[in-house]
């Protein structure tokens, strides 16, 4: 009989996530119970099961708690201003075509000062893949009211509950021209994996919102709990209903999900279109931009 | 003015004609051979105010506008009465009768009726051709060929039909007319030296305004993708851009806003494209946001400010030259910029140009200082020759360098090599949160001081690579005077110099081309390596933006000779106020 303690074990565990991020940034700053990290997690085995290489992708995020994303993410990767990653992306997509764009950030980052820019890149059905974290506050700053946080709900700015109508994301969208709009919370890993690949590897302006919590400043405010009672609710009042018409999801205080793929449709990019008008009128005179091959020429969907 | 050229105005409604008279007898003097520089005034609104068009024209290159004129044609009574005193002594006025009612008005010019409407309506059933008719007049008051003209006409109406055509060719051929009986014993121009459009030194030369030779030289320099938001008087720069861009290649996005046209630039400039925004001091406000983003990821982009009457909308299509401050200084924190201001349409052209190739060699966002005079002002200029610019692209990295690649390394230089995205081993993230050398955010003081050191630092290799160009300065031997301005003055303050020399006084004068970060060491040996007594700096603003700026680096206390009032220096003004400091000294 010995005394001797086994040996410790010698393997390393590594996450499979590992070589997707910038592990000299780890830890986060992401707070217990954030819903971002998940949603991160669905990206990158969304991005490993999608095949793009990682060359090919560049992710682009604006400011605040979602706008992280992009500086832990190991890939050509641009953090820009509040509210411009839309704007940025759309310049980046259009000077090389072959990048798969993803615009990675949150509710008050995409929808309040940036909603110029989503309304017009999904009207010009602009090619790049925009997956807004909603979680209902503006995290970074310290819990203010969002264009997205549910009537009644408290925030810094509207401490006797909100009475602004928020916005219906996908509503929003669909009606701006995405070609793929789409709504999971948190909870629902698989399927926001496999919303986000769909969206990936699909022309145009596609849209995922993403519900999630913020245990910190929202759940608190608002006595909701913690990031697991968050979890609770978005299984308990979850309905996937795809193919919903958008305009029957919008979201109240605490109630009922709708999640699903709401729109799966197709329309020329801005990108295609573009060649095929200059094309056509300019005939010989018009010349493809170096690397431009491909597009303008029929796709299969 | 000297007696080889020629000053025409053009007055009337906006929407009447005025300027397109303007611009077709422009283009035929051209043709004939003339070197030609013109300007219009035209209210912001579309229709209704007063527009005007005015034209030199000379058998030699012209570097200013005049603002006393040899011809007037008074389309209407405001036109009549707002221009009838800036016609030169021995000059003449035109007026259509039908419009313009002379008595009780005390008019020094000789008159003479031209009945624009009626002549129109002889031809055309209404007036609309008298447009057409001051053309074919003005045309033979200034003494071109009636073929000339009437080629050009053919070549704008013939898709408008058969019917519409002849109809303007009769307007024209009956104003022609008419106006050889008036021109008996007038001053008009000699015949130019050679009558093929063949300039000095025998190169080909070309018409175009400051905004079209901005969008050409950008093109010129591997510009491949341009955003704008529309704004006066920076559009037609958009424009012509998103004429032009489809047959290089390249992409124009009319965006939602500024702040997305220099976003989208940023994004493309991160692909490794060279991209340009073109806007006015508003539109430069809301870019204040993307300016400092792109001065902190290291990126290259050009953006073209033409300036315009403020504050705030101001006065939208009027001339001024007051957004150096903001251009400089505007930003959230510190940041290291260049900005550069084009003195004529020629160099709007070479500039922009240039302006891509400090973008790209520094890796900064680089400013050009246009401005309304230039925009719309046209100019005979030589042919530029593409096969002379200079391209130049940024620094990318060795194989060596993509081992552990940072892309914000800091070098002796400044300057890092920066990866295009897709490069193996490349990958990094630009941000604009303080970040280390690699890029990852870093907020510690000794990292902050140490990027705002590599960032600024590039100034100053800038400053070493500064060469002749930099800078245009005659020091005139014995002058006590000295004048220092910045970009489009340039041409007056040149007249005026001249002037002043006529009546023996010498001054010198300095105009640098890159106006932040200064030519320093050139500046300082204009100003104490010379007999200068007194600096007089001219520019178009109120407050004397960049006298404050010479102010704070050099020990000078200079004469300000500022004009606010949306219109260019006239030559003569400037002249005044060398007159005075000389009296002064």
């Amino acid at each position: 009989m010995s005394t001797q303690a086994p040996p410790a074990p010698t393997c390393e565990v590594h996450n499979p996530t590992e070589q997707w991020l910038r592990m000299d940034r780890i830890p986060h700053i992401w707070c217990p119970g954030c819903g971002i990290g998940s949603s991160v997690n669905c990206f990158t085995d969304a991005l490993e099961k999608s095949k793009i290489p990682r060359d090919n992708v560049s992710i682009v995020s604006g400011i605040g708690c979602t706008g992280r994303t992009a500086g832990y993410l190991k890939l050509d990767s641009f953090h820009t201003t509040h509210g411009r990653p839309i704007a940025f992306a759309t310049g980046l997509k259009l000077a090389n075509p072959k990048l798969k764009v993803v615009v990675y950030s949150g509710d008050g980052d995409l929808f309040a000062i940036g909603g110029n820019h989503f309304i017009h890149a999904a009207r010009r059905n602009m090619d790049m893949t925009v997956i807004c974290v909603n979680n209902m506050t503006y995290g970074m700053t310290g819990g203010q009211v969002t264009p997205t946080t549910p009537l009644t709900a408290k925030a810094t700015t509207s401490p006797y509950g909100n009475f602004e109508e928020p916005f219906n994301l996908p509503y929003l969208a669909e009606s701006c021209g995405a070609v793929y709009v789409a709504r999971w919370t948190s909870f629902h890993v698989r399927q926001l994996s496999k919303s986000i690949r769909e969206a990936l590897l699909k022309p145009g302006f596609t849209f995922i919102e993403v519900v999630a919590p913020c245990p910190t400043l929202y759940a608190r405010r608002n006595r909701l709990g913690a990031g697991i009672d968050a979890m609770k609710y978005y299984r308990e009042q979850s309905e996937i209903k795809n193919g919903a018409p958008t305009r029957d999801v919008a979201l109240g205080f605490q109630s009922k999900i709708i999640c699903g793929k709401f729109v799966d449709t197709s329309r020329p990019t801005w990108l295609e279109a573009q060649v095929q008008q200059h094309r056509a009128v300019l005939g010989d005179k018009f010349t493809l931009a170096e690397n431009w091959e491909g597009v303008g020429e029929p796709r299969e969907d | 003015m000297s007696d080889s050229s020629v000053m025409i105005r053009i007055g009337g409604e906006g929407g009447e004609g005025v300027i397109s008279t303007g611009e077709l007898l422009s283009k035929a003097a051209s043709r004939a051979g003339h070197s030609i520089m013109t300007y219009r005034i035209f209210p912001a609104e579309i229709k209704g105010g007063l527009a005007q068009f005015q034209m030199r024209l000379s058998d030699r290159s012209i570097r200013a506008i005049a603002t006393e004129f040899d011809h007037l044609m008074a389309f209407n009574q405001e036109a009549l009465d707002a221009f009838h005193e800036t016609v030169a002594d021995g000059g003449c006025i035109y007026y259509d009768p039908s419009e313009c009612d002379l008595e009780g008005m005390e008019i020094r010019a000789e008159t003479i009726p031209v009945p624009l409407n009626e002549i129109a309506k002889e031809h055309g059933g209404t007036n609309r051709g008298k447009n057409m008719v001051a053309l074919g007049f003005l045309a033979r008051i200034a003494g071109l060929d009636l073929s000339v003209t009437r080629d050009l006409l053919t070549e704008k109406f013939r898709r408008k039909g058969e019917k519409i055509l002849a109809v303007n060719i009769a307007c024209l051929e009956a104003g022609y007319e008419v106006g050889a009986e008036s021109s008996n014993g007038r001053a008009v121009l000699p015949s130019p030296p050679n009558g093929d459009g063949g300039g000095e030194n025998g190169r080909r030369t070309i018409v175009i305004s400051g905004n079209e030779a901005t969008a050409l030289g950008a093109i010129a320099a591997g510009c491949r993708y341009m955003a704008g938001y529309p704004i006066t008087p920076a559009s037609s720069i958009l424009e012509t851009m998103s004429r032009h861009l489809p047959r290089f290649g390249g992409t124009v996005v009319q965006c939602e806003d500024e702040i997305a046209a220099l976003a989208s630039c940023l994004g493309a400039s991160y692909a490794g494209q060279k991209a340009m925004t073109a806007t006015s001091g508003p539109g430069l406000m809301l870019m204040g946001e993307l300016m400092t983003l792109a001065s902190t990821q290291e990126l290259p982009v050009v953006v073209i400010d033409v300036q315009r009457g403020g504050p705030s909308t101001g006065l939208p299509t009027k001339q001024e030259q007051s957004d150096l401050k903001f251009a400089i200084y505007g930003s959230a924190g510190e940041v290291p910029r260049i900005i550069v201001a084009p003195a004529s349409v020629e160099e709007c052209f070479h500039l922009t140009a240039r302006a891509f190739n400090l973008a790209e060699r520094y890796q900064l966002p680089v400013i050009v200082l246009s401005d309304t005079s230039l925009a719309f002002r046209t100019e005979t200029i030589p042919e530029p020759d593409v096969s002379q610019i200079v391209v130049e692209n940024r620094l990318q990295p060795t194989k060596a360098e993509l081992v552990g690649y940072q892309r914000y390394r800091d070098t002796p230089t400044g300057v890092s090599p920066v990866a295009i995205p897709g490069t193996v081993g490349g990958i990094h993230i630009a941000g604009g949160l303080e970040h280390d050398e690699n890029g990852s955010p870093c907020y510690t003081g000794s990292n902050h001081n140490r990027m705002n050191a590599k960032r600024f630092r590039k100034l100053e290799t800038l400053r070493e690579d500064f060469d002749e160009w930099v800078a245009d300065f005659e020091i005139v031997e014995d002058a006590a005077l000295g004048i220092i301005g910045w970009g489009s003055t340039k041409g007056a303050i040149q007249e005026a110099i001249e002037m002043a020399a006529e009546r023996g006084i010498r001054v010198s004068h300095f105009h640098p081309r890159i106006v932040s970060p200064l030519p320093e060491k050139r500046l300082r040996r204009f100003l104490e390596e010379s007999p200068i007594r007194k600096v007089l700096v001219v520019e178009e603003n109120f407050t004397g933006q960049f006298s404050h700026f010479l102010k704070a680096k050099f020990d000078i206390r200079p004469v300000e000779v500022l004009k606010a009032e949306g219109v260019p220096f006239n030559p003569s003004e400037i002249f005044d106020a060398i007159v005075k400091a000389e009296a002064d000294l």
